[in-house]
């Protein structure tokens, strides 16, 4: 019961952060001249003053910033997220058709940056002097260190110009209307440039993490046991330090979830990834209000509910934490 | 554009007779497709179907075109495929076209390289010094040719409201500190051209029989003097912001960044105002709000069409690309009504002409260079780009050539 009434409460507290994001990113967005209208001019070749007063009649944008922030709660909370200025399209429609690719390459790049970055630190961890270790702590430095865009676009000069093995854009090869099976390994082979940009920065986290927790697992009494029973190393690190080792790494990755979907942001525009991320960046060159602001109520409801899930899984998993 | 149509007649469904009010000499060139597509009326009747730019049709189009729309996913990519029953028979030749928008300049640079794209407008971004490296590679075509129409302008526009630049002295002080010849041969490779006046030389209506402001740092010096700026304490006259319109590096912030060493020779302080994005330059440019901006306008193959704008007296809006500098002179306006309904096309030739004598001497801009955009495609493409539109024409004669297999 008590349990039950803890998720409740969590739940009312989600909503309420999902009004708070609407409210201000709102109020930020205006903060920035000009509106969609503006852009519509922009790539018209100009207008006359008359079609642009008619365009913002039109749009609703001739009504005062509190009115039209009333509209849009009311329709949010109708669940209708509105229409885009630039795409003359559904904000839900636009975003749901984006929302597989961004989730892709988020994903991808999590669990390459958690597997191989575990790896190396528990590697790393097991001589903590060694040339190896430093390597490794100068590799995740040097990704994590790096920026974003600029690791993308080197990757896109080595393997993309120099030596063309992947393609330089996009998700697909559009129009290339082959098998599923070929269609998949056409996405692997556009993915895995912009999922190792996005990963490399979130590799040093975890690489560093599982170094630290593993010398610390491996320092402690239940290991020494464990050596003193002859078992050999592996089977030490692999299966009686590692399970433990692995905890502050799982944290970790679900609370760093929505940094990733803001890289997501950078990295699908450098490599033209046809995801959330670029259509959130375009919508803020556009002032497309709404779409933005669907975007961003999105990306609020995909960490809100992670972050949920996260919480219930410690309460289910470690009894201690109330 | 259409404004002298009084209304049109169809007598039967294969003509349509237009009838004005007044003579329209550019009233062929407003007919040709990018300036007046032929939409269906039982799509969009506004009557019935509700405002134009709200109808469904807009993401699933009805036209008149040689290829038929079969998948589109907007911001990202368009397939075409060859429409059976198109007017002009047997075209168009090509079964596909696929569309796709990638807005990183490196990002295209390498798909064209490695045979991705085999046709790119408008530059595709690319910086004009990496042309020469596409150039280069072999297989593929850099082309001017297909935007005579568009006739892209460049120029710095003085706020003329401001009162630095009030006096025609310093405006012209300030040609005299601009070399043409460095921007378009040094900063520009020799991808552009320098501009004599408001009108482009694509367009029939061009001299070159103009005052012109040769590079003299002596002599801008003297003409700021005699305007009553005279050099302060540090050096420096007056000081005036530059901004100018994002999106054409080479053409925009390049010049902007020539312009600040070379003002401060005759002593005006340009601060460099770079704008944060297009709308935040759109704001500041309608809202008459900059001292000085680098703009272009596309002239649209006759100066009533796309260049009389920048200069009418009644035309000063808060709308960018109208005449935000704020001049006004009405013996020009008297001129480009004249040139307006005028039939003839060695009088109105003519008229012309003086129009860009009287601005020449004016100077509300100075247009500094043309910068013909390119066409990149794949050598063995054939009609790619053709008359004055190039590839804003339906592409119902582009072909492959025999033997090319196109990956």
């Amino acid at each position: 019961m008590k349990f039950f009434f803890a998720v409740l409460r969590k739940i009312g507290y989600a909503l309420l952060l999902l009004v708070a994001v609407l409210v201000l990113n709102f109020m930020l967005i205006h903060i920035a001249p000009g509106d969609p209208v503006d852009t519509l001019v922009g790539e018209m070749g100009g207008a006359s003053p008359e079609l642009i007063a008619k365009l913002r009649a039109d749009y609703g944008l001739d009504r005062s910033l509190p009115e039209q922030l009333f509209t849009y709660i009311v329709n949010v909370a109708k669940g209708n997220l509105g229409m885009s200025f630039t795409y003359d399209q559904p904000v839900i429609s636009l975003i749901l058709d984006r929302l597989p690719a961004t989730l892709l390459l988020v994903l991808s790049a999590l669990v390459m940056a958690v597997l191989l970055g575990t790896f190396l630190g528990v590697v790393a961890a097991q001589k903590p002097r060694s040339p190896f270790s430093h390597f490794v702590t100068i590799l995740s430095l040097a990704g994590y260190s790096a920026p974003v865009f600029w690791t993308g676009m080197m990757l896109l000069i080595l393997l993309s110009y120099w030596v063309p093995l992947f393609p330089s854009f996009g998700m697909s090869d559009v129009g290339a209307r082959e098998s599923s099976m070929a269609y998949a390994v056409d996405v692997l082979r556009h993915l895995i440039l912009p999922a190792v940009t996005l990963a490399s920065i979130y590799l040093a986290v975890y690489s560093r993490l599982a170094r630290a927790s593993m010398m610390d697992v491996l320092g402690s009494d239940y290991i020494r046991t464990a050596r003193s029973k002859g078992l050999s190393e592996r089977v030490v690190v692999y299966k009686h330090a590692l399970k433990n080792a692995l905890l502050p790494v799982v944290t970790m990755a679900g609370l760093q979830f929505s940094q990733l979907i803001a890289g997501a942001v950078v990295v699908e525009t450098v490599f033209s990834w046809p995801g959330m991320g670029q259509l959130a960046f375009e919508s803020i060159l556009r002032r497309d209000h709404t779409l933005l602001l669907g975007i961003l109520f999105f990306s609020t409801v995909i960490v809100v509910v992670v972050n949920l899930l996260t919480d219930l899984t410690y309460r289910l998993l470690d009894p201690r934490i109330k | 554009m259409l404004g002298p149509v009084d209304h049109v007649e169809t007598p039967d469904p294969y003509t349509a007779v237009f009838k004005l009010s007044k003579p329209h000499p550019a009233f062929y060139l407003v007919l040709s497709p990018p300036l007046l597509p032929i939409l269906p009326r039982h799509v969009y009747n506004e009557k019935e179907h509700g405002p134009i730019r709200k109808n469904p049709a807009n993401v699933k189009p009805v036209g008149s075109g040689p290829f038929k729309l079969v998948e589109y996913k907007p911001g990202d990519h368009f397939i075409l495929e060859r429409y059976e029953n198109y007017f002009r028979p047997g075209k168009p030749y090509l079964d596909r076209i696929i569309g796709r928008r990638i807005k990183d300049p490196s990002a295209n640079f390498i798909a064209l390289k490695n045979g991705d794209f085999h046709m790119a407008m408008f530059n595709a971004g690319i910086r004009l010094k990496q042309l020469e490296a596409l150039k280069k590679m072999g297989h593929l075509v850099v082309s001017p040719k297909g935007y005579e129409g568009i006739a892209a302008i460049y120029f710095l526009e003085f706020n003329l409201r401001k009162d630095q630049f009030k006096d025609v002295r310093v405006r012209r002080a300030i040609a005299h500190a601009i070399d043409k010849d460095f921007i378009t041969k040094k900063l520009h490779g020799g991808y552009s051209r320098p501009a004599t006046g408001p009108i482009h030389r694509s367009l029939p209506f061009y001299t070159s029989n103009v005052r012109k402001y040769e590079y003299n740092l002596e002599k801008a010096n003297r003409l700021l003097d005699e305007a009553g700026f005279p050099r302060k304490k540090g050096g420096f006259r007056f000081s005036a912001g530059i901004t100018w319109y994002p999106g054409e590096p080479d053409s925009m912030d390049t010049i902007a960044h020539y312009l600040k060493p070379q003002l401060k020779k005759i002593g005006i302080d340009l601060k460099l105002q770079p704008p944060a994005d297009f709308v935040s330059w759109y704001r500041t440019v309608a809202g008459w709000k900059h001292d000085l901006t680098m703009s272009n306008i596309f002239s649209f193959a006759d100066p009533m069409i796309g260049v009389h704008r920048l200069y009418r007296c009644d035309n000063q809006k808060h709308v960018v690309w109208t005449n935000t500098s704020g001049y006004c002179n009405p013996k020009l306006d008297q001129l480009m009504e004249k040139a307006a309904v005028e039939m003839d096309f060695e009088k109105r030739k003519a008229l012309y002409a003086r129009f860009q004598q009287i601005l020449t001497e004016d100077l509300p801009l100075i247009w500094t260079h043309e910068a013909p955009y390119k066409t990149i495609y794949h050598k063995d493409l054939r009609n790619v780009v053709r008359g004055i539109w190039g590839s804003m024409t339906p592409a119902d004669s582009t072909y492959w050539k025999d033997g090319h297999t196109p990956r």
